[in-house]
């Protein structure tokens, strides 16, 4: 019903902005101005698709053919021989604009463009009420355009932001084909456990709260970001963590008259660039020919120095059986984009189709992998001088057989696996990859051969995701715009996990079978209307901009389980035996806002520029009692060059901004709520209908300076203020709830960030252009009234993260051991102990002089004076991160790169932890080669990993660089093209070969620096939870392009 | 034609369009008016709130069914009985789960009071703290509702005094969890303002619930009723059993309240044998183990974690040496098998079939415990008693 009542008021104002043009348009030819010319980018360099406007009037609008040129037809009513600002704009092109004198009759304006390679005259319209060149901004709005996008396609648009924009946290948690990317924008705002600090994401208008992995690269023309409530507050009670815009290609840029087709071809090879480091030595005694030395009931003997220091005897040697698993996939991407501009209509639309396999590889069994194929269509329609139409649809869908991850997974247990055995014998039915073939090797394990779980264990998601929107512009006066849009996103993901029946166990035991769905579906709806007013007065000009928005979202999630088959092959719930069991749950969340509006731009001579907003969101998410939350922004910048000539410097511009922004509470956490289990009630959490939403104050510093007509340089200073953090809060037991919902904390961060570019040369023949951008964030929980809690891996129970009043946030905590003799006697327990009898092992740990290089040789946990041992034993965030890339075009090639530098900044490496579980494979532990007195037995690196409790010896520096991107491409010559008889078939032709994550050079001893936990609900986010827990890893890419214009 | 019309015909709507024009100044209110259509005040249609919960009779039985279930899994979940059976050298484990291997770490470790312990062994500690006054809380709240007049079941009178004794009952038996695990706790009932209550002393909690507990005692003896099957998944119990299993609990309680040797000599043991003679094993025995459902809603997690002898834990050498005092009280080392231990006990020895022993044996060479974390963790006997107890359906 919601559904129908919102839709169909669009229609209807739709409706009625096409009717009052009708009356309003048909008397609008005689007398007309006509305006012609060419629009150019350099000598026989003609712009076809660029447009030509005069923005005072309705009717000033035209775009220009293949060769350049266009005719635009002013309506006598506007032409009083008024001065106006005639514009022409062209994608990479500088624009430009000249004052023209509007007379009747025709008239002839050429323009020659310049190629505005360091992006100086972009326009962005994020967080803005109009189009605004980033000139006129009073904050820092970063953005991607496609040229930079189309260098080396990423594999969805999170990912493509990564080293493009400053202050953009981009981590890839996993590589498992399909899985989205995570995005942090400067610091964090949300300290909710589980919340992501994912910016608001919009794509063509769209809000959308589904994965951005559905949607391919290929189809986008830009990426707006705005990176916190200094710029994000006209998005309000969602837009604390800043908003990320997308906008897909449309047709306005093909040249009139003509149609443009492109088709990418791109397939290649994927791989790991390394593996895990395993212990390579054993603890057994060997005779004089290198075999184990047996007992006489034909058991190995433990050394007695219980020293790993012995290598496998060449009957059954050392391999490493992560080589089973972990291999190399190929994947290919197939893009067809077609594009057409004829009068007042034009479209893009476009297909692709991919397929990635990832990079497991096991002998003998296929894997799907990823397959996803999309199709979208764009269609823009000027229906009148005054009102023009737009349209968007995008379809996807996607298949994946995924790999399972995380503790238990073959990611987990080939690790474990005694590096002595063959894991892909048969088992004894026959069946490949023995179950339990982890029970026979030298040093045993309890875990299931990794090749058997994979082999019979099939995970398999469906997703598909349909996306609309619609816009209609009526500029029913000069000075006036009416907008209205509609925009629509809905997505299926349909999860299956099946174990088929008579599966065996670790210890090759028949299973009984269990298949599992989790079937959700979601669909979200914004609409909205505005009115702008833009008018000048003498050297002012200003604008206002009034709106109402409305979102309607809806989720359903439908879980059903069944476990202990009765038919052997039968994936169906009904399959069971009569002593089987099933499973169901559902969930439906709504979620509804209503908000207004109204922000006021002004521009005085165009060197001082001020703006105002004011926005009052109304959220179903709220507390009862606190439905509404009112959010404002002030910014203003000051060109200063226009009133101070600065040798050197083109431009320098001072900004500032303060804006308030939110974050809405989960679903659950308003309402008073009581358990039903089993038909049975209990009560669970107490309800707040005072629940407000977490508010966020951003104060932006900054400066933009454009010197030596080459060079631009961007700095920023955030500092965020995240208070009323929306967090449940425990309760006390005689309230018979168990927790409440609270706004109980405050997150504070700060960031410098910085964006250099230069064009270093800028010749016919050659080009050479170089971007850096850089930023250094700090944060740490300054308020919080509720008991300090851990968050963020999610591990068995346990995590290591501290969220405490007046900690840094992503610290981790734990304990450290005794480093210094001198720390021993700060524990008030070893007051009688005598120092003189400890020393420093290899390690820097203080252990027992006495036990040194013995098996009792133990490192000391550190108690400080008050018998805390809970301290803090690392930091997650980076001292700095860095971005570098460079185009160098010479001739027909082009030579792309992009190089990411994280320095610094902890990982927990928990895989390292398990691994000196009973079965000692970690690396360290293999002391094979090391000076006798200086090795260690299996006992104390047993005592290190402590059942996994945290402490500092698995903290690693998670510092890396990364070569993220690279590309040569060469794009062949027209006159090539004319000789090679293919200038008939194809407009335009490029080849080139890319890479991604290519080399990473990191002293982690993990798989991959960026590879963290699994994404889970409950895992919270990796940009600043770094936390390494048996993740698909990221790996490496190659691959050949060709694309073809036609 | 007009463009705009043109092309509002090609798809279809110009004359929606047209008859909308007549109202151009209200088709943008529309809009706006579609909002009041969706109202922000959504109700949760997950879990109900106490309007829902609680609006008849019925939803009070289950509520206090609800709380029968928080009360049996506030101490039989993982957190804290296998916890507190490692910590007492009953079974062993060396696994870290719910602070199995570190709170029976020997020598002993002092608790760790942080809130931000790892989460399962704040499980330990928080389960049977919230857990047995959230079943306290819904026994007040049942009872309070009683007293304002409720009728449980208008065809069946006599569920309202099943409510109020089992209701009664609960008050009791949480009271007594509480004071035997716990050094202070509240003592609350259906009178209890809960903004100005202040700790007891474990005593004093210990006394108020033997009151409680005698309280549910009369009242099961004062009418005849039969407890719905959802109160522990126990299938037709009825007010007999339910006075006997409150004497039981009310026996325990004075019990195991000591902690020392003055405190056992000073507990009342004739009144333990006086709960005792009234109890489960008094008259018609009854058992008041619960019926696992696979899992699903009720399961014994205590059993099941702790019979799995294969690769979880194993019965502590100082209960087998004191069956067989040729066993060591403490495992010599992981390589070595001491051997089946001898004993004529019934129990061990199943009367010759292993398969009705309480106990097997298993040898060294199958334990799965990491030696460097404590050879007092090994055993070669395992308890196979109660193993697929739980979680196999009936």
């Amino acid at each position: 019903m919601a559904k129908r009542t919102l839709f169909g008021s669009f229609v209807v104002c739709c409706g009625a902005i096409a009717a009052l043009l009708a009356g309003t348009t048909r008397e609008a030819q005689a007398q007309a101005a006509v305006i012609t010319g060419r629009v150019s980018g350099g000598p026989d360099q003609p712009l076809g698709g660029a447009s030509v406007i005069i923005r005072e009037v309705s009717s000033g609008r035209a775009s220009t053919a293949a060769d350049g040129s266009y005719t635009m037809t002013v309506a006598a009513e506007h032409v009083r021989g008024q001065q106006v600002t005639l514009t022409a704009r062209y994608p990479g092109y500088s624009p430009g604009s000249r004052t023209i004198t509007l007379t009747s009759g025709r008239q002839t304006q050429d323009f020659d463009l310049r190629a505005d390679l360091l992006r100086l005259e972009e326009i962005v319209v994020t967080g803005t009420a109009e189009e605004t060149s980033t000139r006129m901004l009073g904050f820092s709005v970063g953005t991607v355009s496609e040229a930079t996008l189309q260098e080396v396609p990423a594999t969805n648009p999170i990912q493509a932001l990564s080293g493009k924009v400053a202050g953009a946290h981009v981590v890839n948690p996993g590589g498992q084909p399909g899985s989205a990317t995570t995005l942090r924008l400067r610091s964090a705002t949300s300290l909710t456990p589980g919340a992501s600090q994912q910016p608001l994401l919009v794509v063509d208008g769209i809000i959308t709260y589904g994965t951005l992995a559905d949607i391919n690269v290929g189809d986008i023309e830009r990426i707006e970001v705005v990176k916190g409530a200094a710029a994000s507050s006209l998005y309000g009670s969602n837009a604390a963590g800043g908003v990320v815009q997308v906008f897909t290609r449309r047709g306005r840029n093909v040249p009139d008259g003509a149609t443009r087709v492109t088709v990418r071809n791109e397939a290649g090879r994927l791989g790991l660039n390394r593996r895990l480091p395993i212990n390579r030595s054993h603890y057994y005694q060997l005779d004089g020919s290198g075999n184990y030395l047996l007992d006489e009931n034909g058991d190995k003997q433990l050394e007695l120095d219980h020293v790993a220091d012995n290598p496998y005897p060449a009957s059954t040697p050392f391999r490493d059986q992560q080589d089973l698993i972990l291999g190399n996939g190929l994947f290919y991407t197939n893009y067809v984009g077609v594009g057409r501009r004829l009068g007042q209509t034009n479209f893009q639309a476009s297909f692709e189709n991919q397929q990635n396999y990832g990079i497991i590889d096991i002998p003998g069994v296929s894997w799907d992998g990823f397959g996803r194929r999309n199709a979208r269509i764009n269609v823009d329609h000027t229906i009148s001088d005054r009102l023009d139409f737009s349209i968007g649809a995008f379809f996807n869908e996607s298949h994946s057989q995924e790999f399972q991850e995380g503790v238990g997974s073959p990611f987990f247990s080939v690790l474990f696996m005694p590096p002595d055995v063959d894991l892909t014998d048969s088992n004894t039915n026959g069946e490949p990859f023995r179950a339990d073939v982890g029970t026979t090797g030298a040093i045993t394990s309890t875990d299931r051969n990794p090749l058997y779980t994979a082999a019979n264990t099939d995970l398999r998601r469906a997703r598909t995701r349909v996306q609309g929107n619609l816009r209609m512009q009526w500029r029913p006066i000069e000075w006036l715009g009416v907008e209205g849009y509609f925009g629509y996103d809905r997505q299926t993901d349909d999860f299956r996990n099946y174990v088929p029946k008579g599966t065996l166990s670790s210890s090759a035991v028949p299973g009984l079978g269990s298949l599992n769905l989790n079937n959700s579906n979601r669909r979200a709806y914004n609409a909205g209307v505005s009115a702008t007013i833009r008018r000048r007065w003498q050297d002012l000009n200003w604008r206002v901009k009034f709106s109402g928005t409305l979102e309607d979202d809806l989720e359903n999630t439908t879980t059903a389980g069944a476990s202990d088959f009765a038919s052997v092959g039968v994936p169906d719930l009904d399959n069971l035996s009569n002593q089987g069991t099933k499973t169901i749950g559902s969930s439906q969340i709504i979620r509804r806002a209503r908000n207004v509006f109204a922000i006021a731009g002004f521009e005085y001579r165009d060197r001082y520029i001020a703006d105002v907003l004011v926005r009052r969101d109304g959220s179903s998410l709220f507390g009862a009692d606190a439905r509404y939350a009112t959010y404002y922004r002030v910014s203003g910048a000051y060109r200063l060059t226009e009133d101070i000539r600065l040798p050197g410097v083109q431009e320098l511009r001072l900004r500032a901004s303060r804006g308030t922004a939110g974050l809405r509470p989960p679903f659950e956490a308003q309402y008073e709520t009581f358990t039903t289990t089993g038909g049975q009630i209990a009560p669970r959490g107490l309800g707040n209908r005072d629940l407000k939403p977490a508010h966020s104050t951003e104060n932006e510093l900054g400066f933009n300076v454009d010197f030596l007509n080459r060079f631009t340089f961007e700095y920023s200073y955030s500092h965020k203020v995240t208070e009323d953090q929306v967090l449940p809060v425990p309760l006390s037991s005689v309230a018979g709830f168990t927790s409440q919902w609270r706004n109980a904390g405050t997150l504070e961060g700060s960031t410098h960030e910085l964006a250099f570019g230069a064009v270093l040369a800028d010749r016919a023949n050659w080009s050479w252009r170089v971007n850096v951008t850089a930023d250094r964030t700090r944060m740490e929980v300054t308020d919080l009234t509720t008991a300090a809690f851990t968050s963020g891996s999610g591990q068995q129970s346990n995590d290591v993260f501290l969220i405490r009043e007046g900690v840094t946030y992503g610290s981790m905590w734990g304990y450290r051991f005794v480093h210094t003799v001198a720390e021993l006697s700060d524990n008030p327990a070893n007051a009688a102990l005598d120092p003189t009898l400890y020393s420093v092992n290899e390690d820097g740990y203080v252990v027992l002089t006495a036990n040194r290089g013995t098996s009792d040789e133990r490192a000391i946990k550190y108690v400080d004076a008050d018998g805390n041992s809970n301290v803090q034993i690392g930091d997650a965030n980076p001292d700095f991160t860095m971005a570098l890339s460079t185009t160098l075009r010479w001739r027909n090639f082009t030579f792309y790169g992009l190089l990411d530098w994280v320095r610094g900044g902890d990982i927990y490496n928990l895989p390292r932890q398990w691994l000196s579980r009973a079965e000692f494979r970690a690396a360290e532990i293999d002391q094979a080669g090391k000076p006798a007195l200086e090795r260690k037995a299996i006992e104390y690196y047993s005592a290190i990993n402590d059942a996994n409790n945290f402490n500092e010896f698995y903290v690693e520096d998670g510092g890396y660089r990364r070569l993220r991107e690279l590309a040569v491409s060469y794009q062949v010559s027209p006159r090539t093209l004319e000789r090679a008889g293919l200038s008939r078939m194809m407009r335009s032709l490029r080849l080139g070969v890319v890479g991604r994550n290519l080399v990473t050079w990191t002293n982690y001893s993990g798989l991959d620096p960026e590879t963290h936990n699994p994404v889970t609900s409950s895992n919270g986010d990796p940009t600043t939870f770094r936390f390494d827990s048996f993740g698909y890893p990221n790996f490496r890419t190659f691959s050949a392009m060709v694309e073809i214009g036609f | 034609m007009h463009p705009a019309e043109e092309f509002l015909d090609m798809i279809g709507l110009s004359r929606t369009f047209r008859r909308a024009a007549k109202l151009r100044t209200l088709a943008l209110a529309s809009v706006l008016l579609a909002a009041g259509c969706n109202t922000l005040d959504v109700q949760n249609p997950n879990d109900p709130d106490a309007g829902r919960a609680l609006a008849s009779g019925g939803d009070v039985r289950s509520l206090v069914g609800g709380a029968f279930g928080n009360w049996y899994y506030s101490m039989q979940n993982y957190g804290p009985s296998t916890t507190t059976a490692t910590m007492a050298d009953h079974y062993t484990a060396s696994w870290g789960n719910w602070g199995m291997r570190a709170y029976s770490n020997e020598p002993r470790i002092a608790l760790n009071n942080s809130a931000t312990e790892r989460s399962d062994i704040l499980q330990v500690f928080e389960g049977p703290w919230f857990g047995n006054y959230g079943a306290l809380v819904s026994a007040n709240l049942a009872i309070q509702a009683i007293n304002n007049g409720l009728d449980i079941d208008e065809t069946d009178p006599s569920q309202t005094d099943m409510v109020l004794a089992a209701s009664t009952f609960l008050q009791g038996a949480t009271l007594s969890n509480i004071a035997l695990f716990f050094d202070k706790g509240y003592v609350v009932d259906e009178t209890t303002d809960p903004t100005t209550v202040a700790f007891a002393t474990r005593a004093e909690v210990r006394d108020a619930a033997l009151a409680k507990l005698d309280a549910a005692i009369a009242l099961a003896g004062a009418s005849t009723f039969q407890l719905p099957e959802a109160y522990l998944n126990i299938t037709g119990w009825t007010n007999t059993q339910l006075r006997q299993v409150a004497n039981t609990v009310a026996a325990r309680t004075i019990a195991y309240f000591a902690r020392t040797a003055a405190e056992n000599t000073a507990a009342d043991w004739a009144k333990v044998v006086q709960y005792a003679s009234a109890g489960i094993s008094s008259g018609t025995g009854f058992s008041p183990s619960i019926t696992g459902d696979g899992g699903i809603n009720w399961s014994d997690p205590y059993k099941a974690a702790m019979e799995d002898w294969v690769s979880w834990s194993r019965v502590d050498m100082r209960v087998v040496c004191q069956m067989d005092p040729a066993q060591p009280c403490v495992h010599p080392n992981n390589t070595t098998e001491i051997g089946r231990p001898v004993s004529a006990d019934f129990r061990m020895t199943g009367g010759g079939d292993t398969l009705l022993a309480d106990f097997n044996w298993h040898p060294a060479a199958e334990i799965p415990h990491n030696p460097a974390r404590g050879l007092y963790h090994f055993s070669e006997v395992g308890h196979q008693r109660y193993y697929s107890h739980s979680f196999d359906a009936p």
